[in-house]
Formats: structure tokens, sequence, C-alpha cells
């Protein structure tokens, strides 16, 4: 990662680059007419590089907004206090999106337009992520996606019916089809004959349980697919379907249950005898909800992914990330703080690569090279998705960070020509 | 000829109360009009922001015919909303490719959004007489109970993706395409048209829901609300009206549904969601139920207040604190809500006019002071006796 001290090379042609920024917002269909507006269009005048944060802050998913927001302002200080952008500050402003497509278009919509900024990075609902990407492609503004996991929203439209990726819409974090094909690794070395699944009652749920079918059938998983039960989002009792399950005799279950459902998913299932009665449960989410939870819920000994690691890879960058941020907040990072801490280094080393202008940014994303907390990857270029890693591992106690970790942790290398071939069988893109 | 000839007539007249007879009505809808025109040439996202307020005034006052009106609390009226946005988007997404083949490619953007407008409201009226007919037989809050349970309905029937037709929680993508007539190329969707569109349909709207109100049918309407025995026992079907009564109101809220789909460029799930249900009762309670403008005012409250907590940064990060504040406020001190607050501050504004002229600056001065401790002072005793009207 590029942490010295911005060089101001661009500084001559600062004001070029900002007139050529407002021709092309101007250009980019919103219809704003008088050249005298331009001056509405935000506060790029003071010299600072603006980034639009946009993520859950409010009601039953906030947990995630507020841990993006610790790894994007870690960033931010670091950055300014090191010479900032090309020696300009970042600023970064965060709107809520209330997990809701109308507020975040709403909330989008102002951030380009009236605080002027340069470019946008978030989005936690995979839904409204995919509302929101021919939103970008319209108003010609670079998004980094930090967490929406949907294969589907860097699926290049056309691809498949559900396919809604464009040239301005990247993801820095493994996708749900990612995370799936180091779920049937794992499975593969498993000896499960039957495998089930209990999932949020939506899209993501649903998306979990098929390209786990799809990526273990293709990496010929000999094991048959039966039971599935979807519980609605904010469900208090899940027992019914905990019983369904435990009665339908799986030796595996894979679960995408997050936040405040798993939690008390965990609970009720440990009293109904789950974890003897099923041999083993792959929790696709299951870190990004143990550490910012009190106490560590999910039972050691049980199979787990997460996006990112704060102890692979066993880099300086890794560490240092991993112990700036301790100090700072007396957890491990999450992986929607480390994407959206990422994110704001990807914007700086677009912007100083190239010039602060959507377009440029855009380019300089495109098969883009960048090595942060997560390691070193690549953008795939005809999909803008990160060719990270899927990391897989054992949750096991760990007395030192007083917190779950993942050890030992497995991290299945992704290639996306092998990701294509194994979903042949299956009618799903795999969006890398 | 003759009909030519009245609605020269009756232009002119127009035209003349609006320019000669001081500050009448028409003067009012002129300017009222000329500042719309204005506003479309503003900052693209003050556009937007006020396509979106108007959208809300029209989902808020069509609520407002079954509450305020009809004495009815619904907490399903998103089931409408949502009808009206799925509507239009299960059309504009399936049936483009055929009406480009009958009309031609050119228009067809155009007639198809037509053509979804109409199935939103048809698909609205489709759940809402069956939703009606049973709903109207409670009241109060069973009623609002059952409304609720409905709106839920939809809402699961529209996250189980029934035949692939919503897209469970993703939603229905909204794509207005380009139309050409005549050479005429333009975008449905490029902001200014949109607010134009809006404008052309919610405006009438809130013109035909004016008109309902002051119609017989809403002076029975008001009737019911004051006493449903007393108007049965003047011969009012009181089941019935309120049955028609309802579902003129998702008609309405129907059309709302349809431009937020539009304005969006998604049909959502969370526009059936008891949440979204919640907005019509939040505004209409901000703005004042018993003022046909109420909802109206409540809205632009509801919309901009939220906007302006969002430019900044240590507001909008509590902002459900602050917006929890102006609600209890509202609610504690305007009971009639912020239209009944505007009427209030025009009395006094009004009587401290009055002082004036009786005794000078120091008067007013003394008035205004006065009046306004004795005002924080019992505020608790003054929002009850003005509320007493109703309720």
């Amino acid at each position: 990662m590029v942490r010295e001290p911005g060089t101001i090379r661009n500084n001559e042609n600062r004001f070029g680059d900002r007139v050529r920024r407002r021709t092309v917002l101007k250009a980019a269909g919103t219809g704003l007419a008088a050249t005298g507006l331009a001056g509405c269009l935000g506060d790029d005048d003071d010299g600072t590089v603006t980034l639009g944060a946009m993520y859950i802050f409010s009601g039953f998913a906030s947990l995630y907004g507020d841990e993006a927001e610790r790894g994007y302002e870690m960033a931010v200080e670091e950055i300014n206090e090191n010479g900032g952008i090309d020696g300009q500050d970042v600023e970064i402003i965060a709107r809520d999106t209330e997990g809701d497509a109308d507020t975040a278009i709403r909330q989008m919509t102002s951030l380009i337009e009236e605080d002027g900024v340069d470019g946008l990075f978030g989005l936690d609902s995979s839904g409204v992520a995919q509302a929101m990407a021919p939103q970008v492609e319209e108003q010609q503004i670079p998004l980094m996606v930090t967490h929406a996991a949907t294969p589907f929203l860097t699926s290049p439209e056309g691809e498949h019916d559900n396919s809604v990726g464009n040239e301005w819409v990247f993801r820095n974090c493994n996708s749900l089809s990612i995370d799936m094909y180091g779920a049937a690794q794992v499975a593969s070395e498993l000896d499960v004959s039957e495998w089930a699944t209990i999932g949020p009652d939506y899209a993501f749920g649903y998306e979990t349980w098929d390209y786990f079918e799809a990526f273990a059938e293709g990496l010929g998983v000999d094991a048959e697919f039966t039971d599935e039960q979807y519980p609605a989002l904010e469900t208090s009792d899940f027992t019914p379907y905990i019983s369904a399950i435990i009665d339908a005799e799986p030796e595996g279950v894979i679960t995408p249950l997050w936040g405040a459902d798993l939690t008390t998913f965990l609970g009720q299932a440990d009293e109904a005898g789950w974890f003897d009665a099923i041999e083993y449960t792959l929790f696709s989410v299951g870190m990004g909800t143990d550490l910012p939870a009190d106490g560590s819920p999910l039972p050691e000994g049980q199979h787990a992914s997460t996006r990112y690691d704060p102890f692979v890879p066993e880099t300086e960058e890794n560490e240092t990330f991993r112990e700036t941020y301790y100090e700072e907040y007396e957890t491990l990072p999450t992986y929607n703080a480390e994407g959206a801490y990422r994110a704001v280094y990807l914007y700086k080393e677009a912007i100083e690569e190239g010039e602060n202008d959507p377009d440029a940014i855009r380019d300089t994303f495109t098969g883009m090279d960048h090595s942060g907390p997560v390691g070193e990857y690549q953008f795939a270029e005809e999909t803008n998705q990160a060719v990270v890693p899927a990391i897989w591992g054992t949750v096991t106690e760990d007395a030192e960070w007083e917190s779950n970790v993942l050890d030992p942790v497995e991290v299945h290398e992704v290639d996306a020509d092998e990701l294509d071939d194994l979903l042949a069988d299956s009618e799903l893109p795999s969006g890398v | 000829m003759s009909t030519h000839d009245g609605i020269t007539d009756r232009v002119g007249a127009f035209g003349r109360e609006a320019v000669s007879n001081g500050w009448t009505t028409e003067r009012f809808a002129v300017l009222g009009l000329i500042g719309l025109v204005l506003l479309a040439f503003g900052p693209t996202f003050q556009v937007y922001l006020f396509t979106e307020f108007m959208i809300i005034a029209l989902f808020a006052l069509a609520f407002n015919l079954l509450y305020g009106y009809t004495g009815l609390l619904s907490f399903g009226h998103a089931m409408f909303y949502a009808g009206g946005s799925y509507g239009m988007a299960i059309v504009l997404r399936d049936a483009s490719p055929y009406v480009a083949e009958v009309v031609g490619s050119g228009i067809a953007p155009l007639v198809t959004f037509v053509l979804g407008a109409l199935a939103g409201v048809s698909l609205v009226l489709l759940i809402a007489v069956p939703v009606g007919w049973l709903s109207v037989r409670l009241e109060e809050i069973y009623f609002a109970l059952i409304t609720l349970a409905f709106g839920m309905l939809v809402f699961s029937v529209i996250i189980q993706n029934p035949g692939g037709l919503t897209r469970g929680t993703d939603g229905v993508i909204v794509t207005l395409g380009i139309t050409e007539v005549a050479g005429m190329e333009f975008r449905l969707g490029e902001r200014r048209t949109y607010y134009f569109l809006t404008a052309a349909i919610v405006l009438p709207s809130i013109y035909a829901i004016w008109r309902v109100v002051n119609s017989p049918f809403g002076t029975v309407c008001k009737a019911i609300r004051e006493s449903p025995d007393r108007a049965a026992a003047l011969g009012v079907d009181v089941t019935y009206h309120r049955w028609m009564t309802f579902v003129v109101s998702a008609a309405f809220v129907g059309v709302a549904g349809v431009l937020i789909a539009g304005l969006a460029n998604v049909a959502s799930p969370y526009h059936a969601h008891w949440t979204t249900s919640a907005i019509p009762v939040v505004a209409t309670v901000i703005g004042g139920a018993t003022f046909f403008a109420g909802p109206i005012v409540g809205a632009f409250v509801f919309l901009y207040v939220r906007w302006g907590i969002s430019r900044f940064p240590a507001l909008e990060a509590h902002w459900e604190f602050f917006f929890g504040l102006m609600l209890i406020g509202t609610v504690l001190y305007f009971k009639q809500g912020a239209a009944g607050g505007l009427l209030m501050l025009r009395g006094w504004l009004g009587d401290v006019r009055a002082a004036y002229d009786r005794g000078g600056t120091d008067a007013a001065l003394d008035y205004a002071k006065e009046s306004t401790s004795e005002r924080l002072g019992r505020g608790d005793r003054s929002a009850e006796e003005e509320g007493g009207d109703r309720e």
C-alpha cells in the first residue's frame, strides 16, 4: 500500500481537473442547466478530497455502519496525518441508507449533487446495492462496495436476468460466490452425506444455498442437499426451524444467519441439542457477528468464514492494521471495518495514480492491483470484483485477544475461470 | 361556440382575479405555478427532493381522506403504495418488448409508462376492494390492526417472490427508456422531465381529492367521523360509505406508488413494509389531520427536516434523536399539527399587530412576551382544548 506522504505533482492542474469534473457531472444526465449553479455542486474549492460513505447507521443492522465507521475513520486519520491525498486532506461524509432503497438513492443523489463528492463507497444491503448500480452509472461516479455480497452486483448486466454490474460499480471484499466456493471446499473435506441450511428469509439466504450447492456439485462433493429453512429476519423463536432441521437428520448444515438473529439462534439451538445432533455447522457470516458481539457467541470447534481475517496474511501491513485497530477500539477488526478502511486507501491510490476525476478513478480501479490488510489482490477486469481469497477456519477461543478467532484457518485462493467452470452446470454467474 | 366563449370568459375572469383583485386564491395559484416552474431550474437535488415531496404529499393526503375525514386510522396503506410501484415496475420489465412491437419502439417507453401506471392503479383497486370490504367492518384500533395485518401480508407475498414476479428482497428495477416522438427525443426519467410529469399528475390528484372532500360524499365522510351512529340514523350506509372511501383513498395512494417507482427507479419491498405505512401517519400528525393541507405541510416538514439533518454530519449521526424531538414537540405543543401551528401563528401575528395599532411598539412587545410565556406555561392544557374538537 502506498503510505508515503502524497506528492503535490497534480497541484498545477488541480483547477483544470475541477472544471472537467463539473463538466462531467453536468453531462451526467442530471439536467443541470445554468453554469451559474455549478457553485451548488459542493466544496471542491477548499482543497479536500471528499468521499461519500453510505452504510446502515440506524435500526436492526446499524452494527454494520458502526463497524465500517471505525474502519474509514482510522484510514482518514492515517492519511491526513501523512500528507493526505496528493497533498489534499480527505474528508468523509457519512449518510444513513436506513437499509432502504428510496432513502439510499436520495442520500446518494444529495452526496453527489449537493456535497460534490469525488467518489462513493459502502453499502451493506445487497438489495439496496442492486438498486443503486444503475444509478451510479447514470451519475457516472465510482462506487466501491465494501460489504453487500450478492454476486449479481458484479455480474455484468445481461449475463443473467438479475445481473446489474456495470463499469462504475466495484467491490473490494469477497462476494457470496467466493465465500461459498470456500464453503464447498470445506464440504469436500468433510464426511457428510446430507447437507441442509437455515438462513434468513431473503435473497441472501437463498443465494447462499444455491451457490453452496452449485459449487459443491461442481467440486464433485458426493452429498445430498435436502432441508431448507428460512426464518424471517428478526425472528425471536427459531425452535420450529431448529426442530425441522434436527428431524431431517443432516450431518452438515450451512447457515448464513447474521447479527442478532445468529445470536438468538445459537442460544436456542444449543438448548435444543443442535450441536449433539449435527456434526458440522458452517457459519458463513459468523465471524462478522462474533467479533463485535459480547461473549463470543460462536461455539468452539465449528467452521466459520470471514471476508477478512485479522491474522491472515501474516504481513506487516495486516499486523499494523490489527494492532492499531485493537489499540483504538479494543476489539479485533471485522471485515466490514477492514473493507471500509481499504476503500479509502483505494481512492487515495487511484487519485494519486491518475487524477481526481470520476472517469480517471474508474479507469484506475479497473483491473487495479492493490494491497491492504487483506493481502495483495487484483480487481477482475470483466466484473470489477476484487479477486480475494475465501477464508474458512475453525472457531477457537483465543485468550490473548479475549475473543474467538479462526484457528486453524485455511485460505482458498480463487481463480475466476475456475469459479466459472465449477458453476457451468448451474445458471448462476460467478460475478468474479 | 358557446363553450368556447365560456372557457375564454372563465380564463379572463381568472386572470383578472389573479392580477388586479388583491391576494385572491387565483393569485396564489398563479404564483404557485410560476414557483413550480422556476424550481425546475433550481439545483438538481432540490428538483429531486421536491419531486419526492410531491409524491409523499399525495400519499399522505390520500391516507388522510380515510383518517382525518372519515376517522379510520389505516396502518397498512403501504400495501397500496407497493401495489402502485410493483404494478408499474413489472409492466415496465415484462411488457416493454410487446408494447414496442405494437406501437413502434420510438414511443414505446412512454406508452409502457402509461400502461404501467394504469396497471399499478388497477392492481391497487383489485387489492383495495376486498381488503376494504373486510376491514371497514372494524373501527379504531381494530381497524388499524387489520390493515396492518393485510399490509404485512402483502409485504410477505412480495418477499416470497411468487412466480419470479417480484424478485424478493431485491425488488424490481425500473428503467424509463428514451422516448422518441415526432423527431423529438426525451428521457422520461430525466430529473426535470420527471418533475414536471409528477407535478402534472400530483396537482390534479390533489384537486380531485379536494373535490371529493368538498362534495356531498366528503360531507358524509365527516358526518361518519363525528358520529357513525348519528350518520346511520340519518340513513347513511356507514359501512358501505367507509368502504368506498377506503377504495378511493387506496387508488390515490396507488398513483403515488406508481410515481415513486419511477423516481427511485426501483419497486422495493420496503414500499410495502409497515414502516412505509407509518410515513403518511407521521406526516399527517406533523401537519395536522383536521386541515386539508395538513398532510401536505406534514410531508414537507417530514422530508425537508430529514434532509436538513442530513446536511450536518453531527446531526446525521443521530438523526433519529432529532427527528424524535421534533415529533414530541409537535405532538405536545401543536396538537393540530404544523398547519394548525401556521394558522395559530397567523392569528397571533394579527393580535400583535392589533396591539401595535393600539399602543405602538411597547404594547406589541408586552403582548408578545405575555402571550408567549402564557402559552409555554400551559402547553398541555391548551393542547387539550385545541384537540377537543375532534377525538
